[in-house]
């Protein structure tokens, strides 16, 4: 693989390409679905995927399905013409920060490779979850298990020296419940993800999950509605991982600098205060047990933690190596892409609100009359958060009160956000599926229960 | 394309081999050029990306069982391995009999053209620039945000073991532009269009027309909430159509019984100005094939006549659950993938779905469709029908759309949501208009060839 | 009868990677044991009560940590798992290599118990 790759970046700089990349992604996946009990689908799938990136005065990109020499080096020849071409035509050429060329191999951690399992396996266990699930209560008219496993090879090589392969391993299962009585329905959504292999299967315990979902479905059945207007709110980890996501996509430098874009306004707020002093918030590509973990990132850039938020000051954005030039900053590993036909940009990846030191109730205490929301049923984000969530609860002075069914609500990032009061001690994280036009990035959010001094609900 | 073939037969050996009774390969090859030019932060830039995707689809049958897989990877290796884990994964499959036999595939016209195909990047900055001369000529104060041309060749080809062995190829090109005018920077909009062949994409005309549409989109007015006439424009209506509505048209949907429209051919189910096709073989329409996805040649299909139901779409494995034959509906299509030319793809198992909508226009122009309005509303643009529930009922904001008083435009809707159910709306229709325009869907497959039509009322909220 | 518990465990003696399975009653004697091959068999030297007392340890180690049930002890070397479940008056004991999916193994051997509870629940003593 090496020499094809470093061939095809030498033909870039013979051309006379100022830096240019070639990433490779071969992924094995196999998805199946279980609706009531019944196989719906399952679809096994071997991806390869290839991009040639080069620097001529701006940006020349494509991406192929082949790795053969001769397909990559004709790609490179029209790359480098297509960069030529547009930088006559822009006023400013386009610049990236200098970088070290790192050489290294990650491999596959100490995981059942998925590609080892037998899909009927994989089937047994989801058809058991099924049946967990189902034979809680009659009531349960509808089941939706949605499996997928991938374990991806990646390869990056440079004109700068660096080659990098890194294989990542994903598990994720997805469940819906339906229960219904009468006129009245109701859905719950449970989730299991990791960069992990097969034996996240086994960790996260999915009948357990599905059991307790099934249960938790059932239970919401007679809960009352929950009223609409504004209160005082309490937030589950996973809600508060929506918020820390929604809320680290607008640190990403590439929205950044379009202040006009949904996602674009912390444009110009370095330094500022952009929400409560409640949150730090941190994207962390690196650390075990997490939905999303990469060594490398698409630009071969070593990942590592950055605060972009603390206590409520705008500190940094994460960056690839153009929008590092152009804010004179560090590229810390957080380009990604779906797969390499995407060109990378400054995504997060898990996005962490921090913890502190009080306990869940002690964060409730002071609330006479408030909600506490649990649970993302489903979700849009930009700077207006607007969420489903599975269920609530009535905070009445200080104490938990009785279970409601699931509200919608809305947090205007650029208001609300100064809103929260306090977050607790405890974490959790919600894994997520970010959806862009044709793009799909496995992320996820994580953090605190975290308290809103006032949120709309409802209407 | 030899070589697609003799990959493709490789293909059916190495199942034989595993002891398939039955199978089907599909290979589609995707070359796409996009040329984009953004301004960000007050500075234009470039952005040129080239994509080459080729996959191959395989589905195989075992002692009566069906399964799918696919892969992009054509070593040897990768697919022996694809076809043991299909097999391997194969299900009952009510209906299926074996693979489509070979037909005289369909032929059709305008969808491909050498210059489009081979379209040089010079080439392409030459029609940018003449796409953007004629917006600017409308006006100087309309500012250019964003301006890009793509284009696009797909091939596929389909190899079966019941024979047949077919292949196509078809080009793209599509244009659009983001603009806003000079003061009055918070309103943008964005504009596309996109044609199987570059003489049939009149950047002209199209440049004029967008310059038109922004300028006539600053004078923001609030309405108030209420039922309005209202013309919709193809776009618009493709947003309605495009999913409860064909969804229920789909055979698999009716047979499973999901289908509100079970069980209504021979009734009226929309305005007797309504004519409706499903046509695979319309020229120069975007989803215009030769054949459908499983090699079944493509057709016109009646599916409303003067608002009664006709018929449904098929597929072989439906068809043969009713005892009919296939309607060419076979399409390589899921949720959410989505292309702005042509959504199908090697890694979707195929299903019934529409190819290209085609509403019968009528004989009133534009300009009569609004002169009859005292009081209502033209909506040029709204929120995707992609969350639309089953049932057909939508709230879906307005994105742009103009206000009109007796028989004139007047100005732009400044927030509003319309609020209906789609299959109540067709009952609705008062006029259609005698023009045609081919639009796409968001987030769907497919295409709406349709004239502006006319709704005697629509439940619009103001968000004022 | 030991046919039957035979059928039963088939289950969990058909999964790949294991290598031994055990039935206890509530006392702790082994009703049942099943080896892959002879050579698993002479290797393993675990009595019943010593299956049953680590079981019993654990729901102690459990309450004694503020926990509620205990309802399964799961050991991992480096090159085996071991697992323990209760349903009712029976107790399963699986041992098994790493190649084993330890997702299913321990669906099966909840399924297992729970089933020689279900058919066998007051027969074994």
């Amino acid at each position: 693989m090496k020499d094809v790759l470093e061939r095809a970046v030498d033909k870039a700089m013979e051309l006379g390409a100022e830096y240019a990349d070639v990433r490779v992604q071969r992924t094995y996946s196999n998805t199946i679905r279980i609706v009531n009990g019944r196989v719906e689908r399952t679809i096994p799938s071997v991806e390869l995927t290839a991009s040639i990136r080069v620097l001529k005065g701006t940006w020349g990109f494509s991406s192929l399905t082949s790795i053969s020499e001769t397909d990559l080096l004709e790609a490179v020849d029209k790359t480098f013409k297509t960069a030529k071409v547009g930088a006559e035509r822009i006023p400013e050429p386009v610049k990236i920060k200098e970088v070290k060329p790192v050489e290294d191999k990650v491999r596959l951690g100490d995981i059942q490779d998925p590609r080892e399992i037998p899909i009927e396996e994989k089937m047994e266990i989801i058809f058991e979850c099924d049946k967990a699930a189902r034979s809680i209560d009659a009531r349960i008219v509808r089941t939706d298990y949605n499996y997928s496993d991938s374990v991806k090879e990646k390869y990056f090589c440079s004109s700068e020296g660096s080659y990098i392969e890194e294989i990542i391993p994903f598990t994720e299962l997805r469940i819906v419940v339906v229960a219904r009585e009468g006129k009245v329905i109701q859905q719950t959504i449970g989730r299991i993800a990791a960069s992990a292999g097969q034996e996240l299967m086994a960790y996260a315990d999915p009948l357990e999950v599905s059991e307790r979902l099934a249960q938790d479905t059932v239970k919401l059945l007679s809960a009352k509605s929950p009223p609409s207007g504004r209160y005082p709110v309490v937030v589950d980890n996973g809600i508060t991982g929506l918020i820390a996501l929604s809320t680290g996509l607008m640190t990403s430098a590439y929205f950044a600098l379009m202040p006009e874009s949904e996602l674009g306004s912390f444009a110009g707020k370095l330094g500022q205060k952009v929400c409560s002093e409640a949150i730090t918030l941190t994207d962390d590509p690196t650390s075990a047990g997490m939905p999303v973990i990469f060594h490398y990132d698409e630009e071969g850039i070593a990942a590592e933690p950055v605060n972009m938020i603390e206590s409520g000051v705008l500190k940094t954005y994460i960056h690839s190596r153009e929008t590092a030039y152009k804010f004179n900053a560090e590229p810390r590993g957080h380009s990604r892409a779906p797969n390499a036909l995407f060109q990378p940009k400054p995504i997060v990846s898990n996005a962490i609100i921090k913890s502190s030191d009080l306990s869940f109730e002690e964060l409730i205490e002071d609330v006479k009359e408030g909600i506490y929301l649990r649970g993302v049923v489903g979700a849009t984000i930009g700077r207006i958060i607007q969420c489903t969530t599975m269920m609530g609860y009535r905070i009445v002075n200080g104490e938990i009160g009785e279970p409601l069914k699931g509200a919608t609500f809305i947090v205007d990032a650029s208001k609300d956000l100064f809103n929260v009061d306090a977050v607790a001690n405890d974490f959790d994280v919600l894994p997520l599926r970010l959806i862009e036009g044709d793009k799909f990035y496995p992320v996820s959010g994580g953090g605190p229960h975290m308290k809103f001094k006032e949120l709309k609900i409802g209407g | 394309m030899t070589d697609i073939f003799s990959i493709a037969n490789r293909v059916l050996k190495i199942a034989e081999e595993e002891g398939a009774d039955h199978c089907e390969v599909y290979i589609m090859n995707r070359n796409k050029t996009d040329y984009t030019f953004e301004v960000k932060a007050g500075k234009k830039t470039f952005n040129g990306i080239s994509s080459t995707i080729r996959g191959i689809a395989i589905r195989a049958a075992k002692g009566g069982k069906l399964g799918f897989g696919y892969s992009s990877d054509f070593s040897e290796e990768a697919l022996r391995f694809t076809i043991r884990s299909v097999l391997s994964v194969a299900e009952e499959t009510q209906g299926f009999e074996g693979f489509t036999t070979p037909k005289t595939v369909s032929e059709v016209k305008g969808t491909y053209d050498d210059e489009t195909a081979n379209l040089s990047i010079e080439k392409a900055m030459e029609l940018i620039d003449l796409f953007e001369d004629s917006i600017k000529g409308v006006n100087e104060d309309i500012l250019i945000l964003e301006s890009s041309l793509r284009h696009c060749v797909i091939s596929t080809v389909i190899v079966n073991t019941a024979g047949v062995e077919v292949e196509e190829k078809g080009t793209y090109i599509g244009i659009g532009t983001t603009l806003s005018v000079k003061g009055k920077e918070k309103i943008t909009y964005p504009f596309n269009s996109s044609r199987r062949t570059m003489n049939s994409l009149d950047l002209e005309k199209l440049g004029e027309t967008a310059a038109n549409d922004v300028l006539r989109l600053t004078e923001k007015k609030s309405i108030e909430t209420g039922d309005y006439e209202v013309i919709l424009s193809p776009k618009v209506l493709a947003e309605l159509l495009s999913y409860s509505f064909t969804t229920s048209l789909c055979a698999d949907q009716v047979q499973a019984k999901l289908s509100v429209l079970e069980g209504k051919v021979g009734e009226k189910i929309a305005s007797e100005k309504l004519t409706l096709y499903d046509d695979g073989t319309y020229e120069e329409g975007l989803y215009t094939t030769k054949f459908d996805d499983e090699g079944t040649p493509t057709q016109k299909t009646l599916l409303i006549e003067k608002g009664v139901l006709k018929g449904f779409l098929y597929d072989s494995i439906t068809a043969n659950i009713d005892n009919v034959e296939s309607t060419g509906n076979c399409v390589r299509w899921e949720p959410p993938t989505w292309d702005v030319f042509f959504a199908r793809s090697f890694s979707c198992r195929p299903r019934v779905w529409m190819s290209n909508l085609v509403i019968e226009p009528g004989s009133k122009k534009l300009d009569e469709l609004v002169g009859e309005i005292s009081k209502g509303l033209f909506l040029l643009n709204i929120f995707s029908g992609f969350t639309m529930s089953p049932s057909g009922d939508f709230n879906l904001p307005v994105v742009h759309g103009y206000i009109i008083e007796k028989g004139e435009i007047t100005g732009a809707i400044k927030e509003a949501t319309i609020q209906g159910n789609v299959f109540e709306t067709l009952k609705g229709i008062n006029a259609v208009g005698a023009d045609i325009d081919i639009v796409i869907p968001d987030s769907t497959s497919g295409s709406l060839i349709s004239p502006h039509i006319r709704l005697e009322k629509l439940k619009v909220i103001s968000a004022d | 009868m030991v046919e039957d518990i035979a059928s039963v465990v088939r289950d969990l003696s058909s999964l790949y990677g294991v290598n031994s399975v055990v039935v206890l009653n509530s006392e702790g004697e082994k009703i049942y044991s099943w080896h892959r091959t002879e050579a698993d068999q002479r290797r393993f030297q675990l009595s019943g009560k010593d299956i049953k007392d680590t079981f019993d340890i654990n729901k102690e180690f459990i309450r004694l940590a503020g926990g509620d049930q205990l309802r399964n002890v799961i050991l991992r070397g480096r090159e085996n798992i071991a697992v323990i479940e209760q349903s009712g008056s029976v107790i399963v004991f699986a041992f098994t290599d790493m190649r084993a999916n330890l997702a299913l193994l321990l669906i099966r051997v909840r399924r297992v118990a729970e089933n020689l509870a279900k058919r066998f629940g007051g027969a074994l003593i």
